[in-house]
């Protein structure tokens, strides 16, 4: 198993009312695997999960992106800085 | 377990640029200070703020949420990525701020500076359009009947 922190934002922060979790995942665990695992624990989400892009260690990654120890995954909904 | 913001893979900031996000008002003359450069003969500024409706709706206020190092870093990617495009540019400044802003005040403010004009505006314009596009900066429209909505949309 590794241990990975999940930060929220926008509405998976509020889903969760939570700014950020820990998660303990089994290995070779993706980043979209994550996102799911949300989704199915607060179905609200569902309608953010196409539009959901997926951010580890500060970078944009791929949805099939492997996660490793100590990763700090961000879930991206649509943004709207500016 | 090393910093995420002593990791090789985040992108170095140019000695001309400053980024930041706070909570504070936004200054305009602190910007256009940054953007300041004997080399320049146009400085661009583009400032945002907070419109009193949306597709009809009334606005109150906008709040607004960063995870601010990645933030950060698109901010950063947005300065490197300016300078391969418009080697010219001299400087790059983008203050973004945070929390509950209510009409007419500040959002955000980009500053280039630039030998000419032309590559002003024109780096100026990539810059607010990616940062829109990219940087994990969210807001929720308060409107004045009490509801809300995350914006779905740049």
């Amino acid at each position: 198993m590794i241990t990975v922190t999940v930060k929220l934002f926008a509405a998976y922060q509020e889903a969760y009312r939570a700014s950020e979790l820990t998660l303990e995942l089994p290995e070779n665990t993706t980043v979209q695997a994550v996102c799911d695992r949300l989704i199915t624990e607060h179905p609200e989400l569902e309608p953010w999960r196409s539009q959901t892009r997926y951010g580890v260690n500060l970078q944009f990654v791929d949805p099939d992106t492997v996660l490793g120890p100590g990763d700090e995954v961000v879930l991206i909904p649509p943004v709207s800085g500016g | 377990m090393t910093s995420l913001l002593s990791s090789p893979a985040l992108t170095p900031q140019h000695p001309g640029d400053r980024f930041s996000i706070t909570a504070q008002p936004l200054s305009l003359e602190a910007v256009y200070d940054h953007a300041d450069d004997s080399a320049n003969g146009a400085i661009v500024v583009m400032s945002g703020m907070v419109r009193n409706q949306t597709g009809g709706q009334s606005v109150d206020a906008l709040d607004y949420q960063a995870y601010e190092p990645m933030a950060l870093q698109v901010f950063r990617q947005i300065g490197g990525e300016i300078r391969q495009r418009w080697p010219g540019v001299t400087r790059v400044v983008i203050h973004h701020r945070i929390g509950r802003l209510t009409v007419g005040e500040i959002s955000v403010l980009v500053a280039v500076g630039c030998p000419h004009r032309g590559e002003a505006f024109a780096a100026c314009q990539y810059a607010i359009d990616t940062l829109k596009h990219n940087a994990p900066i969210w807001k929720k429209e308060c409107f004045s009947d009490g509801s809300h909505s995350w914006v779905n949309c740049c």
